[in-house]
């Protein structure tokens, strides 16, 4: 099943989340999203996501020059982005108790 | 990477996903764009040789159509397009505008030109109402003119009437206008258009009042040259002919001008309206004031001494003609006059 409708409602705690320990640039963000099991994500989602994150405050950037290649956009995490992702994680694990919850109930037949 | 097949690929791709966001407003397809070119060729420097952007990231149409969807914005309907370009079009002038509008406001002590607004807004409330009674008790008034024989403006019930009103309609007015702050903003809307509308047709009712001439008072039939009180036949030679009759092509006088205009010391008019053939034309004496100079003038008709009497569109009249000659013929459309000038 594809799982990208389903995660397209979390990308923004998804990608908060990975930005909360370390900045990360775009295309390092997705490599991070890929080891944490979230296959299904494209680029231009992540990418979306930050820049939509951006434009909300949640993010801010900076650039650093790379060892090999072109400079890298870094994004990290404002103090209304940890606000937001605070709240949506609180969302979230309500959400989530409660679907686990409704799945613990035992089907009949 | 900075070879060329590199960033011609980017550049194609660029391109094909910035076609297909076109219709985002301008604000985030730029702040998507400006970093998607190195956002891409962030993606390249890791791409292994022999793959393409294509095999990492798919085609541009999936990925504009992902962008589009995580930037939140779903494509509007083509009259939302329309509508957001043309306010993009205007935001400068509307800004410029705003902007005056809160200046000229400041400058009368309040914080904006919302504030001003919001204090003028009883006022123009009540204004609405006073045009609504106004209109009321003129259009009452013009209902029953000449018809109870009763005038009601001018008189004290008319007046008590008039004050009612005026209570009755801001009392309404005031109350609609309090309440129209809580409707929506369709329903503000037809509220305000019912204003503007109200204030023209009491701007067109009343324009007599504040001095300005209206459609009414320019009467054309009865003003300035248009008027004709006689009529004076020459004949190609330039002189007067007297004792004319004008009958039209049906052999009925054509009766213009007024007999009464000149009248003698008995008050007799000079004209002898004869039953059968109107006015004898000039109606009045003419004692050396003529409407033409009675010099020669140049003749309309090559031959003057011919007088074609059959002839149904013209007929020159001789001087010397008497006037009972064009009514034996009646029957025959003619036409007795050569040259007609008013006065």
């Amino acid at each position: 099943m594809d799982r990208s409708q389903l995660l397209k409602g979390l990308l923004d705690i998804i990608v908060l989340r990975v930005l909360d320990n370390e900045d990360g640039y775009g295309y390092e963000i997705l490599h991070r999203l890929r080891k944490a099991g979230f296959d299904d994500l494209g680029d231009a989602s992540v990418y979306g996501t930050l820049r939509r994150l951006y434009r909300a405050g949640y993010l801010s950037t900076y650039v650093q020059p790379s060892e090999s290649g072109p400079h890298r956009k870094y994004y990290s995490l404002t103090e209304p982005g940890r606000k937001y992702l605070r709240e949506m994680r609180d969302a979230w694990e309500d959400v989530s108790a409660k679907m686990q919850h409704l799945f613990d109930v035992p089907t009949k037949g | 990477m900075t070879e060329s097949p590199r960033s011609t690929e980017i550049a194609a791709y660029l391109a094909a996903v910035e076609r297909r966001l076109s219709d985002l407003p301008a604000v985030i397809r730029d702040d998507l764009m400006t970093d998607l070119d190195s956002h891409l060729a962030e993606v390249a420097a890791d791409l292994p040789p022999g793959t393409t952007l294509v095999d990492l990231l798919g085609a541009p149409e999936a990925y504009a159509r992902e962008l589009r969807e995580t930037a939140e914005v779903p494509k509007a309907p083509a009259g939302e397009r329309l509508r957001s370009r043309f306010k993009e079009l205007t935001a400068p002038v509307a800004a410029r505008t705003r902007a005056a509008a809160d200046r000229y406001a400041a400058s009368t002590g309040h914080a904006d030109a919302a504030d001003l607004a919001g204090r003028l807004r009883p006022g123009w409330w009540a204004v609405r109402g006073v045009l609504v009674a106004a209109l009321f008790v003129y259009w009452l008034s013009a209902a029953q003119y000449g018809v109870t024989g009763f005038q009601v403006l001018g008189s004290l019930p008319g007046l008590i009437l008039l004050v009612a009103a005026v209570l009755v309609g801001m009392w309404a007015s005031l109350r609609i206008g309090a309440r129209s702050l809580e409707w929506g903003r369709d329903r503000r809307r037809w509220t305000a258009a019912a204003g503007l509308a109200i204030v023209a047709l009491s701007a067109y009712q009343f324009a007599w009042f504040l001095g300005v001439p209206t459609v009414e008072y320019v009467e054309t039939d009865y003003t300035g040259d248009a008027q004709v009180d006689d009529v004076y036949v020459y004949d190609e030679h330039g002189e007067l002919l007297t004792g004319v009759y004008l009958l039209d092509e049906h052999g009925y006088p054509i009766q213009l001008g007024d007999p009464w205009a000149c009248t003698n010391q008995l008050g007799e008019p000079y004209a002898t309206a004869d039953d059968r053939y109107g006015y004898q034309y000039p109606l009045c004496m003419v004692d050396g004031e003529l409407p033409m100079d009675p010099t020669p003038s140049e003749s309309p008709s090559g031959t003057p001494t011919d007088f074609p009497s059959e002839s149904p569109t013209e007929l020159a009249t001789d001087p010397s003609t008497t006037p009972e000659e064009p009514a034996t013929d009646s029957a025959a459309p003619t036409e007795l006059p050569l040259e007609t000038t008013t006065k």
